[in-house]
Parts: structure tokens; C-alpha cells; sequence
């Protein structure tokens, strides 16, 4: 079990206009940061607002596609124009930039990690974070997950592998994670499986003290028809993207009248895998 | 014209130095076109990675490659020396 | 109490060809370089290239995927894990490029016509850890590390966590950097490559020359190996993005806290591999380092000479040269020094016997990622 202590969220179906909120949030602009590692800040930022970090407290970012639109200006620099890359472009270009500013921003010296998975990048993440914060390597970890919408919107759309009836979302979804309990605002338990459709259905049945089901935008009507035993459905207009989950369990976490424990389950292909929410105390309805 | 009287050329690499920079906050009447660009006191704050922007910047629109980074420091003092030498007369 | 985390076995595709004749160069003191071209409105340079035979390849996935199932598949071949432990083993990749596979899709996305020939296949990081997943029937947890320079580093590290705390009992480390031509043209718009050869410490030193290689490695909490993986310390210097302080300190902090990890002192290192780039800045800053911590007392070596600088992959490739060298008897000597900054600290520069001890790997990367672990080999 690991604790959410702070939690931000950016969440948006239209590409948001980060430049313009950083700067409302920071007061400062961020040269050579691009609209993915501006994401990255505002989420940070908000988290490390609310919560005093420690300079030891590790960051693990991850993200479905990363920086995508820097590939996209790289690859228009090379083929349409026959011009190498900017310097800047070819360092945004490695994800590590991102959380690179994050640390910078926040003053962080620990352990900054840029990780992914193909498919379930949030959940294979925080698997890794939980480990960092068990091992006692760190005590804190600021875990994000940024996911930009990147044009054409076509285009994107089936990098991210997703259905066309699937609106694509954009999001910025920063948790505080710690092994300490205390004014935490929910915990998460991992599960490390990785599931079949009929094995999903049973681990579902087996919780049977869970007050609703969250389901990403992955798994169509009919699976999820066949998934629920009489569940509450936990729906949150959310738009498709891969760290979605985070906004998600934020917006739990945020509701009143949604019960205390939430099963979220992915699928990506023919695997599934869920994780278990715990609301607690200082979590109800705080904003 | 030596690009040093081109008012025009002058003017266009300082706006291109604003962009490759990403400098949004300062305005092309900022740049004299005898400050030292990469001096402490010019009020730029520029650093190396700009410097390879810069040179990047000169590459892609004047068609001008500066490779070694002492003929660099040597070419890039002010917007005058660098007009002068992509436009010599 | 904690569990210790064992190098089973590893395999390598680089430069040097596969681990028995990259045993021998590694021997000899040789190496085999080609180039590549990078060829724009602009500019056409050819700079010396470390290459994976056959040199010239075009680049792309299916390329790269051949030479990861091939070292992957070698390794695998020789273990004898159970098929439980092989289906549950988790895989860490690392690689900087890991994005070559959006990349190449978006390339062709330029085409029209290709847009609407893509099916709504997910695309993206995760990639190639899924691929070797499938390939090989592994069904355990999946990562995929991006870190720059560090990427395998970091992918053994958290590895090592993993394997320490329970969570995991076998892990499958894979690094891989292969030819893209975008990272040497963003190289060298960066100003960092050699137009000669990669001389690592040596005062005329300048740039990096890249490669491509291909190692995988199998650790495990409870199998039995000479190795052992004795801790590391990953951390974050937010000074530039591009590069550590030319001071050393954060990175010597680095090293200090991989020693602690390890429960190790310094004098206890029996040599350290350094990250030895070749590029201005990073062979100082680990010179100061090196001598704030260790004194001059401690020898050092560079393997970028042999392979080339490979990116996300060479924390893993040159942990396995290393590990090739030292059972066979001996640590590779540092290639291409001559004369250095300052007279008391040198690369080892002769071929040196061992016969097992304490190995102190350091790497470091674009945006702040300052990585070190420690080996050790128990001795006959």
C-alpha cells in the first residue's frame, strides 16, 4: 500500500494554453520548455504548492507517447525543410528533459526517473515507485503523468491506438506518494498481475466490498457489461489518454458521495489490470 | 553594402536571434548593433546552448555555418561584426 | 534480511562483434570503427561511427529488433531458469532513443496515403520491452527506462530494487542504443562529436563518438553467481541540462552514495570504469570527482574507446565487457590516452590481471542524470 499526501490535476478534451497557465501559476516563463515539459511543470508545481518537498524526493514521469509534437517538428525540420535539428528540439527530444525541468523547478537533487510501458505506463510506474518508497531508498516520490494532445489530432489518434469514436484527451496528473499514512488522502494497492478478460472478472467478483468500478476508455460497453456484478460505476468524462488513470483516481479521491474503495481496471490488447483505491479520511471532499 | 550599413540584414538577425533564443521578452530595439551579445553586461543573459541556437539559426536562414566554436567567438561579438562578415561588401 | 542481487549471465552485440571476439579485442587492445554520413542542405560530414556488422545497415525497427532478439534469444538459450521463473521475470529496458519507433512512423506519416494504411496499433514507448515480452513468452512486469546516458543504469538500478524488496525474483536487463541518424545530426548540432576518435582524459581530446550496441543481462535474488550487484545511487544536478558541473561535486556525491549503498568504502574499490565520454566537460568534472573521493590511488579505466559512446545502452554494454574482461582474467586497458589535464590522474593504459574485486561503473547524462553502481567479482 502506498499513501497520495497531495495530488494535482490538469485534464483537459482541447489542448490547453500552458504557456499562459504557467505563467499564472509560476509567474515565470520557462525558456526552451515545450507545451509537454510546460504540462510536466504545471502539474508539479501545483503538488509541490500544497506539500513541502524534500530536496531528496525522487520524480518518476511517465507518459504514453512523451514529447511526441518535438518529433513531429524534427521530423518536419529533416524532410520537408533539409535542416538539422535545433539544439533544443534534440535535447526536448529525450523525455528526460521534462522531468529535468521539474527537479530544476522544484529544487529537487533525488533520484528522476522518465519511464513508460506500452500500454499500461501509469500502473508499471507506480509499481517502480512503490518499490523506491519501500526499499526506503526515498521517502517521498512526486509521480506525474503527462500526456499531450498532439495535432493532427488524426494522426495521434492512432499512434495512441485507440478506436476513432475515442475523443482524445490531454492531461498533467501529479500524485505525492509516501510510505507514511498520516493526513494521507488515499492509498493505493497494486496489483502486479497482468489479467485475462475471464481472469479479470474474477478478481472482480473477489472484491466484493468495493464501492464502484472505474473503467478506462479502452474497454468498450459490452466488456465492461460483462465485468460488473452489480457495481457502481465510477464515470468521469475523462477523454482518452494512456495515464488517464491518475485523473481518475484524483477525481475519487475529490468526490463525496462515490463510497471509500474503487477498483480501476485497464486493458490494453487482451491484458488487463486493476488498481485498488482507498479513500481515506482527509481525502472526502477535499478540493 | 557591408552588412554592418544593411539596416535591413541587421534587423532580421536580430530577430532571429530573439527567436532561436526564445528571448520573447526582449525587443529588437534592445539590441544595439555594437553590444557585445554574449558579454555579462549586455542584459541578454545568453549561454553556450544559445550560442549553438544562434549557429543553428545562422545555418538555417542565411545560410551561413560556423563550425568552430573560437571563428564562432570571433564572428559572433555584435549584430555589426556578424553583418559584416556574412556580408562582407 | 536484505537479499544480495546476482549477475547470472550477460551477452553483448557491439562494435567488437559478440562476447567471445569482443573478449579478444578487448584483449588486444583493438577495435574496429567505421562512419556515417550526415548529409543535409548545409552540411556534410562523416563522423567515425562504433557499427554493429554488418556497417552499413539501414536504420529501422526491423533492423533493431533482429539484433535485440538475437542477444536476448542467446541469453535466454543459455539459462537454466524454470519456465516459471522465465514466464514471472520482469524485463527493465533501457534506451535514449527509445522513440525511434514513433519516429520512423512519423516519418512515413509524411506520406498521405500512409496515414490511412496505419490501424489503430498503439505506438510508442513500451515498444520494443513488449516485443522482446512476446517474443520470448515473458509475462512478468515491464519497463521501460528513458533517461538519456542512464537509461540502462537506471533500468538495472530500480531492477535491483525490485529484486531486494520481493517483488520480483528474476529480472531481465536489456540496453540498447542502435543507429538513428537524428541523434548524430542533434550530436553534432550539439558541437559534441569527434571528427577523429574518441580519447577519453587526454588533453587533446575532442567529442564523443557514438555506437550502437546490444546487451542483456539476467539478475536474480536467489540464484547463485560470482557477481554480485553490491547497490547504486541515481540522482538528479539540475546545473544544465546538457551536462554535470565541471567541479565534480554532484557527481562525486553520486559515487559517495553508491558506496553507501553498498555498504563499500572507497579504498575498498578495486577500480572504477568511468563514463569517459571523451567531451570536454565530463572527463574534468570526473577527474575532480575521482580525486576528491578515491586521491589518485584508485585506478580508473574508459571503455568508449572499444564500442563507442552508446547512449541509453551503454551502462549495460560496458558492465558487460567489464564482466567479460574480469573472468577471463584481466581488466581491458583505456585506449587513445596520451597526455592528460593534470599529471596525477591517468587512465589505466596497460592491460592489468585480476582476479576478481570491487568495481565501482559510473554514468552520466543529458538532463541531470547522474548515475553509479558497483560490481563485485568474489576472488578464486
Amino acid at each position: 500500500m502506498i499513501y497520495i499526501k497531495a495530488l494535482s490535476t490538469y485534464h483537459s478534451l482541447k489542448r490547453i494554453d500552458t504557456k499562459q497557465t504557467l505563467k499564472e501559476l509560476t509567474g515565470k516563463i520557462f525558456r526552451r520548455s515545450d507545451r509537454f515539459t510546460q504540462l510536466a511543470l504545471m502539474g508539479a508545481h501545483v503538488v509541490a504548492d500544497s506539500q513541502k518537498l524534500d530536496d531528496k524526493c525522487a520524480l518518476y514521469l511517465t507518459s504514453a507517447q512523451a514529447n511526441l509534437a518535438v518529433f513531429n517538428r524534427i521530423r518536419d525540420q529533416k524532410y520537408l525543410h533539409n535542416q538539422l535539428p535545433r539544439p533544443v528540439d534534440f535535447i526536448n527530444m529525450l523525455s528526460g528533459s521534462a522531468s529535468f525541468y521539474v527537479a530544476k523547478h522544484l529544487g529537487l537533487k533525488g533520484k528522476n526517473i522518465s519511464l513508460s510501458h506500452s500500454g499500461f505506463a501509469a500502473q508499471m510506474s507506480l509499481i517502480v515507485a512503490s518499490s523506491e518508497l519501500r526499499s526506503g531508498n526515498s521517502t517521498q516520490v512526486l509521480f506525474g503523468g503527462v500526456d499531450e494532445l498532439v495535432e493532427p489530432l488524426s494522426l495521434h489518434q492512432k499512434i495512441a491506438g485507440v478506436e476513432p469514436s475515442v475523443s482524445l484527451a490531454e492531461g498533467s496528473n501529479f500524485l505525492l506518494l509516501s510510505q507514511d499514512a498520516q493526513d494521507a488522502l488515499g492509498a493505493i494497492e497494486l496489483s502486479y498481475k497482468q489479467h485475462s478478460s475471464s481472469e479479470m472478472i474474477a478478481v472482480i467478483k473477489e472484491h466484493k466490498d468495493l464501492d464502484c468500478i472505474s473503467f478506462s476508455a479502452r474497454i468498450s460497453q459490452s466488456q465492461r457489461d460483462n465485468m460488473l456484478a452489480g457495481h457502481e460505476v465510477f464515470e468521469v468524462e475523462s477523454g482518452y489518454y494512456e495515464t488517464a488513470v491518475l485523473f481518475v483516481v484524483a477525481e475519487f479521491l475529490r468526490s463525496q458521495d462515490s463510497g471509500d474503495k474503487m477498483l480501476f481496471v485497464d486493458r490494453y490488447n487482451d491484458r488487463y489490470m486493476s488498481t485498488l483505491i482507498h479513500k481515506m479520511p482527509k481525502g472526502r471532499g477535499s478540493e | 553594402m557591408v552588412g554592418s550599413k544593411d539596416s535591413e540584414l541587421k534587423l532580421k538577425l536580430k530577430m532571429m536571434i530573439i527567436e532561436e533564443c526564445e528571448k520573447d521578452e526582449i525587443d529588437v530595439d534592445d539590441i544595439a548593433d555594437d553590444l557585445e551579445l554574449f558579454s555579462p553586461q549586455s542584459g541578454l543573459e545568453l549561454d553556450s546552448l544559445d550560442a549553438l541556437q544562434i549557429s543553428l539559426g545562422l545555418q538555417n536562414n542565411f545560410g551561413v555555418r560556423i563550425a568552430d566554436p573560437k571563428e564562432f567567438r570571433r564572428v559572433v561579438v555584435s549584430i555589426n561584426t556578424l553583418a559584416e562578415y556574412i556580408q562582407p561588401k | 534480511m536484505q537479499q544480495s542481487t546476482k549477475i547470472l549471465d550477460s551477452q553483448i552485440l557491439c562494435a567488437l562483434g559478440e562476447n567471445s571476439r569482443a573478449l579478444q579485442h578487448l584483449r588486444d587492445g583493438t577495435t574496429e570503427l567505421s562512419s556515417k554520413e550526415i548529409d543535409s542542405d548545409l552540411l556534410q560530414i562523416r563522423y567515425p561511427y562504433y557499427s554493429i556488422e554488418p556497417k552499413e545497415h539501414n536504420f529501422g525497427l526491423s533492423v533493431s529488433l533482429e539484433y535485440i532478439f538475437d542477444v536476448v534469444g542467446k541469453l535466454l538459450s543459455r539459462s537454466d531458469l524454470s519456465a516459471d521463473e522465465h514466464k514471472n521475470m520482469a524485463i527493465f529496458f533501457g534506451c535514449a532513443s527509445i522513440d525511434l519507433s514513433v519516429a520512423e512512423v512519423l516519418q512515413y506519416s509524411l506520406d498521405e496515403s500512409f496515414e490511412s494504411t496505419l490501424c489503430s496499433k498503439r505506438i510508442g514507448s513500451g515498444y520494443y520491452a513488449e516485443a522482446i515480452a512476446s517474443k520470448f513468452g515473458i509475462d512478468g512486469l515491464c519497463f521501460t527506462y528513458n533517461t538519456a546516458c542512464t537509461s540502462s543504469a537506471n533500468a538495472l538500478l530500480d531492477a535491483d530494487l525490485m529484486l531486494k524488496s520481493g517483488a520480483i525474483q528474476h529480472a531481465l536487463i536489456v540496453g540498447f542504443e542502435s543507429y538513428a541518424p537524428t541523434t548524430v545530426e542533434g550530436f553534432s548540432v550539439m558541437g559534441l562529436l569527434s571528427q577523429n576518435c574518441c580519447s577519453p582524459f587526454d588533453i587533446n581530446r575532442d567529442g564523443i563518438v557514438l555506437g550502437e550496441a546490444v546487451s542483456a543481462a539476467i539478475l536474480s535474488s536467489n540464484g547463485s553467481s560470482d557477481w554480485t550487484l553490491c547497490g547504486g545511487k541515481s540522482s538528479c544536478e539540475t546545473h544544465s541540462i546538457t551536462g554535470t558541473s565541471a567541479d565534480g561535486i554532484e557527481i562525486a556525491k553520486v559515487m559517495q552514495g553508491a558506496l553507501e549503498n553498498s555498504s563499500l568504502r572507497a579504498e575498498q574499490i578495486t577500480l572504477i570504469k568511468a563514463h569517459a565520454t571523451a567531451s570536454a566537460l565530463n572527463d574534468t568534472a570526473e577527474i575532480n570527482a575521482m580525486r576528491s573521493l578515491f586521491g589518485n590511488t584508485t585506478p580508473f579505466i574508459s571503455l568508449k574507446p572499444y564500442i563507442g559512446h552508446t547512449l541509453g545502452g551503454c551502462a549495460l554494454a560496458e558492465l558487460v565487457l567489464m564482466m567479460l574482461a574480469v573472468d577471463d582474467g584481466f581488466v581491458p586497458k583505456s585506449l587513445n590516452f596520451i597526455e592528460g589535464e593534470s599529471s596525477d590522474m591517468s587512465p589505466l593504459c596497460e592491460i592489468a590481471s585480476v582476479d576478481g574485486g570491487v568495481f565501482m561503473m559510473n554514468y552520466f547524462g543529458f538532463g541531470g542524470n547522474n548515475t553509479s553502481f558497483i560490481v563485485s567479482k568474489s576472488r578464486a
